[in-house]
């Protein structure tokens, strides 16, 4: 690690899967991990991300199918919920699998163009690395926030 | 509420005890007597409120004293300090009880508000009071009314000897200025908000209890301020919405919106492609429910709400009239941007997720067309028909439960007419009504009155137009919105025109049985 990255206190960062891929996302705007179980309220015309509604600590919180707001190969939407209050907004993101929450170094910030696609550039707060392997920071601003569709 | 009752308790507790030090230490600066009445008239406003009538009496009748010592009326004698020393104390005891057991305690404080409201200009001898704290420990808690923020009675309001109006129309321009900073604590805007809204309420009351309009202006403009105030403080308003089902889901609209409900009738309803239906003399294009929503228009869905936004009016198709509840509407984050057919969402008492559907957002948004009852005549086969007099479909109760309009007349009893009964409602004049009957559209309907029926001399009143009196209208002082009970076979002896008595959305009310009322009606003409 370069003298560069040492400067940065680690965070906490949720790690979690949506099909075999790993994702992260910092802790600090998590408030609960839920298994998706009770039906969600659907929203007619909504954007096909948004799976519905459901009510989380009395707050009426939007299940965003992370899979397809990432416009990652379609699959059924995750059964674990990520509950995320952003700007005063409660989401639930839906995702695969729960893997961990573990405080990391984050390596890069911002401006990163993983590929070409200028979709990943808006929901990519930095890369963190876990057991060797090099996992993508989401941003939840970006994610919900710049939701094009 | 809850929430709301706890974070007033954090914010006031602090802010008393502080008061009741400084208050303790003579003199008493200029700069004290300024905090303590904004303290206290913060207190009064969120109180009135969250429904907390002990506290709203003291706040109130204390805010009036202090106003009368910051603006050098009275003096801040010895013993007008001690009289408020003691009604800070009684505030804070009664706190405190709210705190510990989430109800105001039983108590008696006319002695307290008598003292305040007597205290002359000039200091006359009052007797000394020791400020003592009030623990009442009783363990059976009182129950706090807040669901609803009915009217209450004037008397309530007034207990300042100088008459309320006002006082309550200097609080409005003190408020306004407030709003200009925006970067405002959010602490600071709910106090603000929750002295709009207290403002707004006793508006309203004054405004229902003195039968004019006059206020009406008034309660408007500050209406639009409290909403364009929450929403720059990115809170959420509460709203007066009906909550309807269509299919399993919920669905509330804004009552604000609501111009009128009605029961859809085949010769309402034009053949043109595009459904029309006919409402005061003009056509107006009627949505499905279901249709907008996507859910197909395999149910019958035979009332129709006629909604409006701005100038414009649309009639939507509802499988069944809903009950009126006031709820915080939460609008949506920015990802529904795109989507106007909702104002956004609220959840319900049980915790459930209600859509709030928008007027302008339904006239925006194309659905299957609305298919009147008459033409749906191949349901699907498991699809029982249902008929516009039946019981909702929704409503799958063991014993068939009747919708009723829930009305009053001035009676100190509720009463209830069965919806099918009804032909609409319909706001009145009192300045309209000449002997027995009233002008209305240019017809001349004979004015029905239930016994105890105390028509307004003046202002607005409704008048209930029934299928079996076309020529007829009821009288009633204010709706208040419908519900669906299955009255019991027996309904006991009754006084005709009435079939019985029973309890209904929390009322005593009588049950109209309106072929005896036509029929006594129809005697008397």
């Amino acid at each position: 690690m370069s003298a560069l990255e040492q400067q940065h206190e680690p965070d906490a960062f949720i790690t979690f899967y949506l099909g075999r891929q790993m994702f992260a996302m910092a802790l600090d705007h998590v408030r609960d991990v839920i298994k998706h179980t009770a039906p969600l309220v659907t929203i007619p015309h909504a954007p096909a991300m948004v799976k519905g509604a459901l009510a989380v600590r009395e707050h009426v919180a939007l299940a965003i199918d992370l899979r397809a707001r990432l416009g990652l190969p379609s699959g059924p939407p995750g059964p674990m919920m990520l509950v995320v209050e952003h700007k005063g907004e409660w989401y639930t993101l839906l995702v695969d699998r729960i893997d961990d929450v573990a405080y990391y170094q984050v390596e890069a910030t911002g401006g990163i163009a993983i590929a070409s696609d200028p979709l990943w550039n808006q929901v990519i707060a930095g890369i963190i690395t876990r057991q060797g392997q090099r996992v993508v920071v989401l941003d939840i601003a970006g994610i919900v926030e710049n939701a094009a569709h | 509420m809850d929430d709301l009752i706890s974070e007033f308790i954090g914010e006031t507790t602090e802010s008393l005890s502080a008061l009741r030090r400084e208050l303790g230490s003579a003199p008493v600066s200029h700069d004290t007597w300024e905090q303590a009445y904004k303290l206290v008239h913060t207190i009064k406003g969120t109180c009135g409120f969250l429904g907390l009538k002990r506290l709203e009496h003291v706040a109130g009748s204390t805010e009036l004293l202090l106003q009368d010592i910051r603006d050098g009326k009275t003096y801040a004698s010895q013993p007008v300090v001690a009289v408020v020393s003691e009604a800070v104390a009684k505030l804070d005891a009664i706190v405190q009880h709210l705190s510990q057991y989430g109800s105001e305690p039983p108590g008696d404080d006319r002695s307290l508000l008598a003292q305040l409201q007597n205290l002359p200009s000039e200091a006359a001898p009052v007797r000394m009071v020791e400020p003592e704290p009030e623990p009442e420990p009783k363990p059976e808690p009182i129950v706090v009314e807040v669901a609803k923020p009915a009217p209450r009675p004037m008397p309530e309001l007034t207990p300042a000897p100088t008459g309320n109006l006002p006082a309550t129309r200097e609080q409005v321009p003190e408020v306004k200025p407030k709003l200009a900073p925006r970067a405002a604590k959010p602490e600071a805007w709910s106090q603000v908000l929750s002295g709009m809204v207290s403002v707004r309420n006793q508006l309203k009351t004054l405004a229902i209890a003195s039968n004019t309009n006059r206020l009406d202006g008034m309660i408007g403009k500050l209406t639009t301020l409290v909403r364009t105030a929450r929403r720059e403080a990115g809170g959420a308003d509460v709203q007066q919405v009906m909550v309807i089902t269509s299919g399993s889901q919920r669905f509330a609209f804004l009552q604000e919106e609501i111009a009128e409900v009605l029961k859809i009738k085949e010769a309402q309803l034009s053949e043109a492609d595009m459904p029309m239906l006919r409402h005061q003399g003009t056509w107006l294009p009627i949505k499905s429910l279901r249709g907008v929503l996507g859910r197909g228009s395999n149910h019958e869905e035979p009332y129709a709400l006629v909604l409006r936004s701005g100038r414009q009016k649309v009639a939507v198709a509802i499988e069944q009239l809903g009950l009126l509840e006031e709820v915080q509407v939460s609008a949506w984050p920015p990802i529904m941007r795109d989507v106007p057919l909702y104002h956004g969402a609220t959840l319900l008492g049980d915790n459930n997720v209600c859509l709030v559907v928008s007027a302008a957002g339904l006239m925006s948004t194309s659905g299957a067309r609305y298919e009147p009852p008459a033409r749906s005549a191949q349901p699907p086969m498991d699809t029982p028909l249902a008929f516009a007099g039946d019981p909702p479909p929704a409503a799958k109760e063991e014993r068939p439960a009747t919708p009723y309009l829930l009305f009053d007349t001035g009676d100190p009893t509720q009463k209830a007419i069965p919806l099918s009964e009804v032909m609409r409602v319909e706001y009145a004049r009192a300045e309209e009504v000449s002997g027995n009957s009233i002008l209305y559209r240019g017809q001349k309907l004979r004015l029905l009155s239930l016994p105890g029926t105390v028509l307004p001399s003046q202002g607005h009143f409704q008048i209930i137009l029934l299928n079996a009196a076309p020529e007829s209208a009821l009288i009633a002082r204010a709706t208040h919105g419908i519900v669906h009970e299955s009255a019991p076979p027996a309904l006991g002896t009754a006084q005709p025109p009435y079939a019985g008595r029973m309890v209904m959305n929390g009322k005593m009310s009588d049950i109209i049985d309106v072929r005896t009322l036509v029929a006594q009606a129809k005697e008397a003409a």
